[in-house]
């Protein structure tokens, strides 16, 4: 059976009979290859669910909201990292979560779909195989989905679920060539890294739609809306907005899992990556840490190892 | 009368348009339409709508209200700021946007005291439209009583035809304008051809009659639960609405030498309505949604009339988990 | 010209502790400008946007009244940034104020009538105003009995002591004081203050009743004065909202479709009734 097929007949099952209060996975959205969060406390719903590339949520956020419940969630390889973490954070009880762990082939970037449109506005569209059929007004066009693939996801090396209670299709390949070379590091200068980074803070407009979309950032109250002391301005200058993304990429590393959530959330376009990945590498290659596999490891920032190469807590 | 502006001669109207005004077209940016400063050599995007709303010429996302510090002897001054005198000209805005700046004039100038900085730069300002000949994907205007060819908030209307453009004067600072240029008449088949378009575009009025009213009596309505599931309790949406306005005062330096800020804010946001005692009157983001659609479909109308929404489509284009609000306004009953 | 956002400068020219705890001083405010001094006109009940430089500015409630000429008072407990750097300031300290903003309350209605001002803890504050204002020897024979029922947490608590004394003292005015919990030395009544509202009992005949409190307080006043017979209409009271233009702009501190900034403060409980509850 097609995972998607499968995943309704699921879902359906779970909530007719009772195995969960609720079940959270995609439906179809209101623009054009689009998908949108769906909350479904009745079977009836199930048949509307929906799985591919345009299924570009991440959705462990959502499980705060609903301490106590019984949910089924449906993850993807990285949403499934990003519950391990918070499995690990004691932020969810993962008795009461049945994890449906779904194939993924990468998701689209809305981006990269906006440079090949070149200003068309796309009023259809539609995956086919590998093939993404674009539509609008008077103009049709077929993009290969590699092409189209978030940059997350074109370097994801887990592309299939860790923690799942049911994983529906298997070993699905991404496009994205798996176990992409490590990028390397950034050879550039201060000066040139700098104002890389600050041109895409200019861009920023503090809508904080990146860490509502993160499943790492569920503090239930941000360091920036803390107004004694206030740690941060508000006024939104370049220097809020660098102190904003810089705090929240160190308060994630080592618990970011690329998910890209947080990337596909902004409308400003923001190169959010940027300063996730280099921790990220940071983690895997000094401490060997690679967040998101096994609940049973400490926390990154919470571990000491008595051969770490630094000696600043000896 | 209607006149005629060849496509060639375009140029030379903002041309001559860039000297006495700030002048912003929709440019191309990085993929996207964008407004941008008109410069020599520019040109207008003439097709679909700006990503970012045309509010932000006249609440910028951050602004100095005034600069404070001391005088030698200690004591504090206060210091107005000096702003750019032109005034802001604004071409192929789309009639959506000129009606939402409408409604913005409604709350900083149509009650006292009127907002000084909102003033400075909203006052003489000139605001050319361009009808819609073809509705975008998100669009909703006819749904919320404006219209692709609507004149509310504009001075000159443009209707694009084979050729050029029809240009009309829809208030009097754009007749005075219009004047000023003598453009030449537009011949009767070239205003037959601006009309075909400008009918073309006109949807069927589907107004909500009542909608405010049956939101207010709906505030402890069951479907706000499930309206606000979605949400991530962003504010993306708000910062893209071209009627949003909300805004937070704040101060930057310090006694001696600082200055106090309007910026944008959001009710989106936890803190918006938080008391310093530590009480806050909207505790979960079902609160605050239900504020944001309130504001716009029932507060704002029973104050001012209309609906504070012009249906750019903007916050269903941004939203980051694509939460619509045309299916938000279906489940409470109105549109669609 | 000038911007409704560029405050008046005014030098601090008293400052009084009014708890034990020290977190509440009424401060005594006079403008540096001769003119704004002669023109600053306000009513009881309307607020003001004051300023610290440097930090801000937040909407306080006047407290002074109308009859006290030259000078504005605020009583601020200390809760936020701007109230904790004011509570810093010391007399001749220069601080921002602009307004004054929101409605007032209906003196003409209240004209001819028993008034009840019932308050608790800082609530007494916005009332002051009034109760001064109506006390007036100018305004006193406009009223008929005026009552005041205050109460705080603790002895302690209570606010404008010095004043209590004094309204105590004056023959044409009724005063009853409580604590929630004495100190050993508090002579007075211990209780809250809508039990004491129910062992006063006024009559709701030709009387109007002005109540602010913490809300736990003003839901039970509210409950125990319709109890007494008291219409909606008869009930008034004054609110508070985080606030930040004070004039109708900024958007956030509505209650429906009423602005607290425009609107009110001062709301009765008739209006209260058909708001959402929200506040």
């Amino acid at each position: 059976m097609m995972p998607e097929a499968a995943l309704k007949e699921l879902a359906a099952r779970l909530l007719e009979e009772g195995l969960v209060d609720l079940f959270i996975g995609y439906g179809p959205g209101s623009l054009p290859l689009r998908s949108t969060p769906v909350f479904l406390r009745q079977a009836a719903g199930a048949g509307g669910l929906i799985l591919g590339p345009t299924c570009e949520n991440n959705l462990a956020p959502y499980l705060a909201r609903f301490p106590g419940e019984r949910v089924g969630l449906v993850v993807k390889a990285c949403d499934a990292r990003a519950l391990v973490e918070l499995i690990r954070e004691n932020q969810v009880n993962r008795e009461n979560l049945y994890v449906v762990g779904v194939p993924c082939r990468g998701v689209i970037c809305r981006q990269k779909l906006e440079g090949r449109l070149a200003g068309r506005e796309l009023t259809a569209g539609r995956i086919e195989g590998d093939a993404v059929r674009c539509g609008g007004h008077e103009w049709e066009e077929a993009i290969p989905l590699d092409q189209l693939v978030h940059p997350s996801c074109a370097h994801c090396r887990l592309p299939a679920p860790e923690l799942f209670d049911v994983c529906l299709g298997d070993g699905e390949d991404p496009v994205a060539a798996s176990g992409e070379a490590l990028e390397a590091r950034d050879a550039r200068d201060a000066g040139a890294r700098y104002r890389e980074f600050s041109r895409e803070m200019e861009k920023c407009l503090l809508c904080y739609a990146c860490r509502q979309a993160c499943p790492a950032c569920y503090c239930p109250e941000c360091f920036v809306d803390r107004s004694q002391p206030a740690w941060m301005g508000g006024s939104g200058d370049l220097s809020d907005c660098m102190l904003f993304h810089l705090v929240r990429a160190l308060h994630v590393a080592g618990r970011c899992v690329d998910c890209g959530a947080c990337a596909r959330a902004c409308p400003q376009r923001v190169d959010l990556r940027v300063l996730n990945r280099r921790l990220e590498q940071e983690a895997r290659e000094l401490f060997g840490f690679t967040p998101g596999l096994d609940p049973g490891h400490k926390t990154l920032p919470g571990s000491f190892r008595p051969d770490d190469p630094d000696d600043f807590v000896k | 009368m209607v006149g005629f502006i060849p496509e060639a001669e375009l140029d030379r109207v903002l041309a001559r348009l860039a000297g006495p005004y700030r002048l912003y077209v929709p440019v191309s940016c990085a993929g996207r339409v964008e407004l941008g400063e008109w410069s020599p050599g520019i040109r207008p995007v003439l097709e679909g709508r700006a990503y970012g709303t045309a509010k932000q010429l006249f609440l910028p996302r951050s602004e100095e209200l005034f600069a404070f510090g001391t005088h030698p002897d200690g004591t504090p001054r206060v210091v107005q700021p000096e702003r750019d005198r032109r005034p802001l000209a604004l071409f192929g805005l789309r009639p959506c946007d000129a009606r939402a700046i409408g409604m913005l004039d409604q709350v900083f100038l149509g009650q006292d005291p009127p907002d000084d900085p909102y003033r400075e730069r909203r006052q003489g300002a000139l605001l050319m439209g361009l009808v819609c000949s073809r509705p975008g994907r998100a669009c909703f205007c006819a749904q919320v009583g404006g219209s692709p060819a609507g004149t509310a908030g504009l001075d000159l209307l443009f209707t694009r035809i084979g050729g050029g453009f029809c240009v009309e004067a829809v208030s009097t600072a754009g007749e005075a304008h219009a004047a000023q240029e003598d453009w030449p008449a537009a011949t009767a088949a070239q205003v037959a051809g601006a009309r075909e378009i400008q009918q073309a575009a006109a949807p069927a009025a589907m107004a909500t009659p009542g909608l405010a009213q049956e939101l207010e009596a709906r505030f402890e309505d069951e479907v706000w639960a499930r309206l606000h599931e979605k949400c991530l309790g962003c504010a993306a949406c708000t910062f893209f609405c071209p009627t949003c306005h909300c805004f937070d005062v704040m101060d930057a330096g310090s006694y001696d030498h600082g200055t106090r800020l309007r910026c944008w804010d959001s009710c989106m946001f936890p803190k918006f309505t938080l008391h310093a005692s530590g009480h806050n009157p909207r505790l979960s983001g079902k609160e605050r949604m239900r504020q944001r659609v309130m504001h716009k479909f029932c507060y704002y109308p029973l104050r001012f009339g209309p609906e504070a929404c012009v249906g750019c489509g903007r916050c269903i284009e941004v939203c980051p988990v694509n939460l619509d609000i045309r299916a938000v306004l279906a489940e409470l009953g109105g549109s669609e | 010209m000038k911007s409704p956002y560029v405050p008046e400068l005014a030098i601090i020219e008293d400052i009084v502790e009014e708890t034990l705890a020290n977190d509440v001083k009424t401060f005594r405010v006079v403008f540096s400008n001769e003119d704004t001094r002669r023109n600053f006109s306000y009513r009881p009940g309307q607020f003001a946007e004051v300023s610290v430089f440097g930090l801000g500015e937040a909407p306080i409630s006047i407290t002074s009244s109308p009859t006290q000429v030259g000078y504005l008072e605020f009583a601020v407990k200390k809760a936020g940034v701007l109230t904790t750097a004011l509570h810093q300031a010391e007399k001749g300290d220069c601080i921002g104020v602009r307004g004054p903003y929101g409605n007032v309350f209906p003196v003409e209605i209240m004209e001819g009538k028993h008034l009840v001002f019932i308050a608790g803890g800082i609530g007494l504050a916005p009332l002051r105003s009034l109760f001064n204002y109506c006390i007036d020897p100018a305004h006193r024979s406009q009223y008929q009995t005026v009552t005041m029922l205050y109460g705080a947490r603790s002895p302690g608590d209570l606010v404008f002591k010095w004043e209590l004394e004094k309204w105590g003292a004056r023959p044409d005015l009724v005063q009853y004081v409580t604590v929630d919990r004495g100190d050993g030395q508090w002579p007075g009544r211990v209780g809250f203050v809508p039990a004491m509202l129910m062992d006063v009992r006024p009559s709701p005949e030709d009387t109007v009743a002005i109540t602010c409190g913490p809300p736990i307080m003003i839901k039970f006043v509210l409950q125990n004065l319709e109890q007494l017979g008291f219409a909606p209409e008869q009930i008034v009271t004054t609110l508070e909202m985080r606030m930040k233009c004070g004039i109708g702009k900024c958007g956030r501190c509505n209650i429906g479709s009423q602005y607290v900034c425009l609107d009110g403060p001062v709301f009765t409980y008739a209006q209260l009734r058909h708001m959402p509850k929200e506040y």
